[in-house]
């Protein structure tokens, strides 16, 4: 950090000096070229002012400030964090359930180099399209580091040559070299940046005839100052990364107790025809966290990878200089050839598995919310049981991402045909193919599907929709919302499905913003309360007996003693949705007796129906308050 | 306040600092270390729970080999037995009886790979296939956690004895060394192998 400092504060001076410099030969000039005869005093004089310590800051601040921003502008884009990385390099997450032989053992050598290197494992990402065999590591620190592999990677290596070249990676996340590469890159991009206003300003000093060039060359000053800064920092960021190379070389040595892995690893790559080459655009940024060059270049002083007979000298300094020479990936005929012959059986045990993935899926993968709301002991066979009841055709839709999408939409469609129209028109302009005929298909399927059926199939839905990308994710939102709003009001399925949809998967996509508890009185929230348990006794019970009774019993168990509860015309569905907001602020503790009291309301009449639930696990769901709200119902 | 009473202020409670420093990472390395030890108990545990997997699915094509497959899943029993009394009580003998059973199973397993070798379909049978990319990899993760271990319990002892922290490990409540994985075959294992013709 203190370098990076230094360098920073070098680059100013350097600038401003420069611009000092020509300002002055600039006044010179003008002084010359008016033809005054008290040259020498004029001169000295403007020397001084020039140099005073007041221009001396002006200068400073405006070239400090320009080049900090322009720093700060590449560092902010850079330190997305790795998944972002991988994404723009066209990866995608090689998921903890794949069947793919390859993708197994690279996830299990992944983990075990975790285990081995005593570090948080890290999500995987494929580069399908890459046939290069390369590997790279990316993200800031080790929480939010990924590990990118190529195809060609995971066809082409055998397991001790992939542990080899996944534990260099780690090592490159462990030393830090990530850091110091984006300190590296955000600093070039300032001196680059010097270089660009120095272009700018010598093509509009050509053009304006009046400041007849002076500009212009300071336009070129600063655009050699930026060329050569460019130049030698290039050169200092390839040498450093190439030391680092060498080290982490070292490190994978340490971490697998096993130099052969990746030498072997490495002398592979010398023979393979496209080498460790990325197609990918955004390469040459990226290229310092890869495991071999990415891009060839002339000049060896600019490579960012030390050359590979030299990795090799060091980690096996008896080589005999042969590279190994491996079939056309036979490994993966043979695979081929394999897979054929299981597929009959595979698709068979894929049912089985997604039964058992659906029923883990709606208790676990969803959340902590789905099971512990619903459950307790008794859970998965619960979930079985009301799972088991859903149609099969459907279950198969929940798997796939477009079905899922479809499967959202479907729920939320309107009986009525002028307001299906208004929907589906909604729905096409999400410009997702096939989503409109799929949406139809689903939807007349889901009309023969009990209504208590809809939460858990809610649940199957939510591990589909959390593989979706970040882009899919906004269009599946604003799909919804679009649908939703299409009678232009809320009914309180509607805000069920959105609430549920939203909360989990939040997580993934949306950055973690938490709220600040504000209330810690319950009685701080009594007007709130009153609301939401009004709808919610209205809601589940018949006579108003039962529902003052149920509203009463809610209303005590959150030592509410004073409310009333509100006449069927002030119970606005509006006031409810913030209604639950208000609640969501309230301090984690009394988060819990809240939900006690919901759920004591609704279980007045000895029964909880879906729906009930529904509502309340969305309530839950609002309040980021996973509680095991029904574990002594199901108990009794 | 002089300058000479300030120089010695701050030097005091740089020293203050540093000793602090050397309890919180005397505290870091041992916790470290311990929680190494606690993932070779979760990789073990993985072990014992696929062998089953294993030779049910080997089961269906070696049907003559019933020995080599009992025997594989007594010594899984064995062992997953003792490590579970060896995770409520900690004690030398305990691990050592452990890693007895260990060589057991690692022996049974190594027989039964061999035989597999006799078997071209069930090499090729993809539940197997899979299945032995699970061993393999739980083979690697309880070498790997036991090498991370052994590293751990490296830096803390190496941290423990090295100037200056050695002055202060025994005040602090880090009396002694933490002890290395050994097995008990260790002797054999360092012995040369005997090639006689």
């Amino acid at each position: 950090m203190f370098l990076f400092v230094l360098a920073v504060l070098s680059l100013v001076l350097l600038t401003n000096f420069l611009i000092g410099l020509t300002i002055w030969f600039m006044t010179q000039d003008e002084t010359m070229s008016t033809g005054l005869s008290v040259i020498a005093q004029t001169d000295k004089n403007s020397i001084r002012n020039l140099f005073s310590w007041h221009n001396f800051a002006l200068v400073s601040l405006g070239v400090g400030g320009a080049v900090v921003c322009a720093i700060l502008y590449k560092w902010i884009q850079l330190s997305s964090g790795g998944k972002a990385v991988a994404e723009s390099l066209g990866g995608h997450q090689i998921y903890p359930n794949t069947e793919d032989p390859d993708e197994r053992q690279v996830l299990n050598v992944v983990e075990e180099m975790a285990l081995a290197s005593g570090m948080p494992v890290p999500p995987v990402y494929l580069l399908e399209h890459e046939l290069g065999i390369n590997a790279f590591a990316a993200g800031n620190n080790p929480a939010d580091a990924v590990i990118g592999v190529t195809k060609g990677c995971i066809h082409q290596f055998k397991r001790d040559e992939l542990q080899g070249v996944i534990a260099h990676e780690f090592s490159h996340i462990l030393n830090g070299d990530m850091r110091l590469n984006l300190r590296l890159i955000a600093l070039l991009h300032g001196i680059v940046f010097i270089g660009y206003v120095g272009e700018i300003l010598m093509r509009s000093g050509s053009r304006n005839r009046r400041s007849d060039g002076r500009v212009a060359i300071l336009g070129l000053a600063l655009l050699v100052i930026g060329w050569l800064g460019t130049f030698f920092g290039n050169l200092i960021k390839a040498a450093v990364s190439r030391q680092r190379e060498y080290l982490a070389d070292a490190s994978a040595v340490q971490f697998t107790r096993d130099p052969e892995g990746i030498s072997n690893a490495l002398k592979l790559i010398g023979s393979h025809t496209y080498g460790t080459e990325i197609q990918s655009s955004h390469r040459s940024e990226m290229s310092h966290m890869f495991f071999g060059q990415v891009v060839n270049r002339m000049s060896s002083l600019l490579a960012t990878h030390p050359p590979l007979v030299d990795r090799i000298m060091r980690l096996d300094p008896n080589w005999d200089g042969n590279y190994l020479h491996r079939g056309a990936s036979t490994r993966l005929k043979k695979l081929k050839a394999e897979q054929e012959k299981a597929r009959e059986q595979k698709e068979q045990k894929k049912r089985e598995m997604f039964q058992q993935a659906v029923i883990t899926g709606a208790a676990v993968s969803a959340g902590i919310d789905p099971d512990t709301l619903f459950s307790g002991q008794t859970s998965l066979d619960d979930v079985r049981d009301a799972i088991d009841v859903i149609p099969d055709s459907l279950k198969l839709h929940a798997q796939d991402p477009l079905g899922a999408f479809a499967l959202c939409c479907a729920l939320l469609l309107h009986k009525e045909n002028t307001l299906k129209d208004v929907q589906i028109q909604a729905i096409s302009k999400a410009e997702v193919a096939g989503l409109k005929d799929m949406t139809l298909v689903l939807s007349s399927e889901l009309d023969q599907l009990s209504k208590e059926l809809r939460l858990p199939l809610i649940e199957l839905l939510i591990p589909t929709l959390k593989t979706f990308s970040p882009e899919q994710y906004a269009v599946l939102k604003r799909t919804l919302l679009l649908l939703i709003r299409a009678d232009r009001k809320t009914d309180l399925f509607e805000w069920c499905l959105y609430q549920l949809i939203r909360h989990y998967l939040a997580g993934e996509f949306e950055p973690d913003k938490t709220r600040k508890p504000k209330f810690k009185e319950a009685k701080q929230l009594s007007d709130e309360y009153q609301i939401v348990l009004s709808v919610l006794a209205r809601f589940g019970h018949e006579d108003d007996q039962t529902i003052e009774r149920a509203f009463n019993r809610g209303a005590m168990s959150a030592s509410l003693h004073t409310l009333r509860i509100l006449p069927e015309e002030d119970c606005d569905l509006e006031e409810f949705y913030q209604a639950v907001n208000q609640l969501g602020n309230a301090y984690p503790l009394l988060k819990p007796r809240l939900l006690a009291g919901l759920r004591n309301c609704i279980s007045q009449d000895g029964q909880i129906t879906f729906i009930e639930k529904e509502i309340v696990a969305s309530i839950a769901a609002v309040m980021d308050c996973p509680i095991p709200v029904f574990d002594e119902l199901l108990r009794n | 306040m002089d300058v000479g009473t300030i120089i010695f202020l701050v030097i005091v409670v740089g020293a203050v600092f540093y000793v602090v420093s050397i309890y919180n990472s005397l505290v870091t390395l041992k916790n470290r270390h311990e929680n190494a030890f606690s993932q070779i108990e979760v990789q073990l545990k993985r072990r014992y729970d696929l062998i089953p997997n294993l030779v049910e699915t080997a089961k269906g094509y070696m049907a003559h080999e019933k020995e080599t497959l009992e025997a594989v899943i007594q010594a899984r029993n064995e062992a997953s037995a003792l490590l579970s009394g060896v995770a409520a009580t900690l004690t030398p003998d305990a691990m050592q009886q452990l890693s007895g059973a260990e060589n057991a199973l690692q022996g049974a397993l190594g027989r039964m790979n061999i035989v597999m070798e006799d078997y071209p379909d069930l090499k090729a049978n993809e539940n197997m296939m899979q299945l032995s990319e699970e061993l393999t990899t739980t083979e690697n993760r309880v070498a790997f956690s036991r090498q991370a271990y052994n590293d751990a319990v490296t830096a803390y002892n190496t941290y423990r004895q090295s100037f200056p922290p050695v002055f202060f490990a025994t005040m602090f409540g880090h009396p002694a060394d933490a002890s290395l994985l050994e097995f008990d075959d260790s002797a054999q294992i360092q012995a040369a192998p005997k090639v006689s013709f």
